[in-house]
């Protein structure tokens, strides 16, 4: 299992121990981190969202819109070869021990202003293209939707969507983009179809 | 929330798990959730129709199937009616 998830934050202790309860819950190979606010990660850090258990990670710092990202995985399950930083992204490649595949992940916090969000799927399809035909992951949050229906806006106001670039991005990188089943105590239930 | 996490993979990753499922988690008063990619091992899809050609082969068989497939009253969606007037004829059948 690999876990994707936007922390608003990773300094306080209370979230810390949020993340921590949902490694312990979900025992993931690899998690992913968004906006962890945090200009440095250290072992330390790592020890108290990951308990005891061996672990890797690879973070990129908060500057500026960049909200800083981690990527941390399973040393047991997933062996990393590199890792690399982009601007909103940070890349891990490597393989999955047991069944000795190989793949690269992309961890992805996009911004909010539509031209660097653009700036950001123009970098992104060059790196997966040159990567060509390979096991390719990308998670994060995008900070865009693909119709009006994925859109729930709690302040209520009319805010014009322009998600064609997105959509865009999707069909040029020739990625697919899976069914979300949403899972809560009141039962399960599926959105967003392909 | 709007949907602006999700996992997004290349066709050779769904050709090598083709029953990947993503889940977001809702937990606590987060504006953001937790979502997880996994391969969905219980889940292989529905379980294909068996037919045996030699079937036809037994006396009454191509009287006795379409006479029980009209006599089935069954209420739903199309694709729900088929299937279970084919799971109940499989039951008559074997009676």
């Amino acid at each position: 299992m690999l876990l994707s998830w936007n922390v608003r934050g990773l300094g306080g202790l209370e979230k810390r121990k949020e993340v921590k309860e949902l490694v312990s819950e979900k025992y993931p190979f690899v998690l992913c981190l968004q906006e962890t606010k945090m200009q440095s990660i250290d072992d330390f850090v790592c020890t108290t969202i990951w308990g005891s258990l061996n672990c890797g990670y690879s973070f990129s710092p908060f500057v500026g819109t960049s909200g800083g990202l981690l990527t941390v995985w399973n040393t047991s399950e997933v062996e990393v070869w590199a890792s690399s930083r982009g601007n909103h992204f940070l890349l891990i490649h490597g393989r999955f021990i047991k069944s000795n595949v190989e793949f690269h992940l992309f961890n992805v916090y996009a911004p909010c202003d539509q031209r660097a969000k653009q700036t950001l799927c123009t970098s992104l399809c060059a790196r997966i293209q040159s990567l060509g035909s390979c096991n390719v992951c990308l998670c994060g949050d995008f900070n865009s939707i693909r119709s009006l229906e994925e859109r729930r806006s709690v302040r209520g106001s009319q805010v014009v969507d322009d998600y064609a670039p997105f959509n865009d991005f999707i069909d040029v990188c020739v990625l697919v983009n899976l069914p979300l089943v949403v899972e809560s105590s009141r039962g399960t239930r599926e959105m967003g179809v392909r | 929330m709007s949907r602006l996490d999700r996992f997004l993979l290349s066709e050779e990753w769904c050709q090598l798990w083709p029953n990947c499922i993503q889940v977001a988690h809702l937990r606590g008063l987060f504006d953001h959730c937790p979502i997880s990619l996994s391969v969905d091992v219980q889940n292989w899809g529905p379980r294909p129709l068996r037919l045996l050609k030699c079937w036809q082969d037994m006396p009454g068989y191509n009287n006795f199937v379409p006479e029980k497939w009209s006599s089935l009253q069954v209420q739903g969606w199309g694709n729900y009616v088929l299937k279970e007037k084919l799971k109940l004829i499989k039951v008559a059948l074997k009676e």
